[in-house]
């Protein structure tokens, strides 16, 4: 028993330190693609926590990864971080309710990834009163289609390769 | 993917899809665009073309009236003679050849860009 615990506890350090990493080196080397888009590499520790850990598991990694990687890029309580915490907030509510459905991985990250942009678009719209940025929404969420299965396919990938957890 | 998962995927395409759409056709709210109404040689009155209403204008034989309707003005209830500016039909920010003149009643109808 202490042992499964320490076991899902330090995965639980591990899959946040991953995301921690993956949203840093997107924001360093990659950034986005086609203008605007992100990919959302993170979002594969997100989703791996999910189907290994919880879903109380997968907010914490969510929760830790904006906190831990705007505290380290410096942009902590600046309006970037109120955006992508908007973005995360939103996509991993609606993640929980994926999988509390039972939904297949593929459709939960699609559905993250589409529901992170919609997040990230209300804060903005929000923060600076300008409604008139919905107007990138269909490019934002059209684009997320994609980059959801990109992160649906390598999460999905992982899991298959690596020793399941029991889930408590 | 299960065919419920395809069907609320698709019902997000078609949300987007139809969004997208409806933004890109709806009516702008500022047209960039100002009409001017002047009696003699001064401008009694401005308007945006594209907000809908109907503006009374004094005019020295009586008065007119202006009637703005989905992005187009023309002249009603004119108080004139001889009805041309009237007749001059409807004017809008496409299609404006000429301002809409009442001689009688000394007033012009024409379109300015608004410095907006």
């Amino acid at each position: 028993m202490t042992i499964e615990r320490t076991r899902r506890f330090t995965t639980l350090a591990m899959l946040t330190a991953i995301a921690i990493t993956l949203n840093i080196l997107e924001s360093v080397w990659i950034g986005p693609v086609f203008g605007m888009l992100r990919i959302g590499l993170a979002n594969i520790a997100s989703l791996m926590a999910l189907k290994l850990l919880g879903r109380r598991e997968m907010a914490i990694v969510s929760a830790m990864r904006v906190i831990f990687g705007s505290l380290i890029r410096g942009t902590i309580f600046s309006s970037t971080f109120w955006i992508s915490a908007g973005g995360v907030t939103l996509s991993s509510l609606v993640m929980l309710v994926c999988d509390y459905f039972e939904s297949t991985l593929l459709f939960t990250s699609i559905i993250g990834a589409i529901t992170h942009s919609f997040g990230q678009v209300l804060v903005v719209m929000a923060l600076y009163a300008q409604p008139g940025i919905a107007a990138v929404l269909p490019y934002l969420l059209g684009g997320s289609i994609p980059t959801g299965i990109l992160t649906g396919i390598v999460a999905k990938g992982v899991l298959t390769r690596i020793k399941p957890l029991p889930r408590q | 993917m299960k065919k419920r998962e395809w069907i609320i995927l698709l019902a997000v395409i078609a949300a987007c899809l139809l969004g997208s759409v409806l933004f890109y056709m709806r009516p702008k709210k500022n047209s960039g665009y100002v009409v001017k109404v002047q009696h003699g040689s001064e401008i009694v009155k401005e308007f945006d073309p594209m907000v809908d209403a109907v503006y009374a204008i004094d005019g020295d034989c009586g008065g007119l009236e202006v009637e703005v309707k989905e992005g187009r003005w023309h002249v009603i209830n004119e108080k004139c003679p001889n009805h041309i500016c009237a007749n001059m039909g409807w004017m809008s920010v496409e299609d404006t050849l000429l301002p809409i003149t009442c001689l009688p009643n000394n007033v012009i109808i024409y379109l300015e860009e608004s410095p907006g």
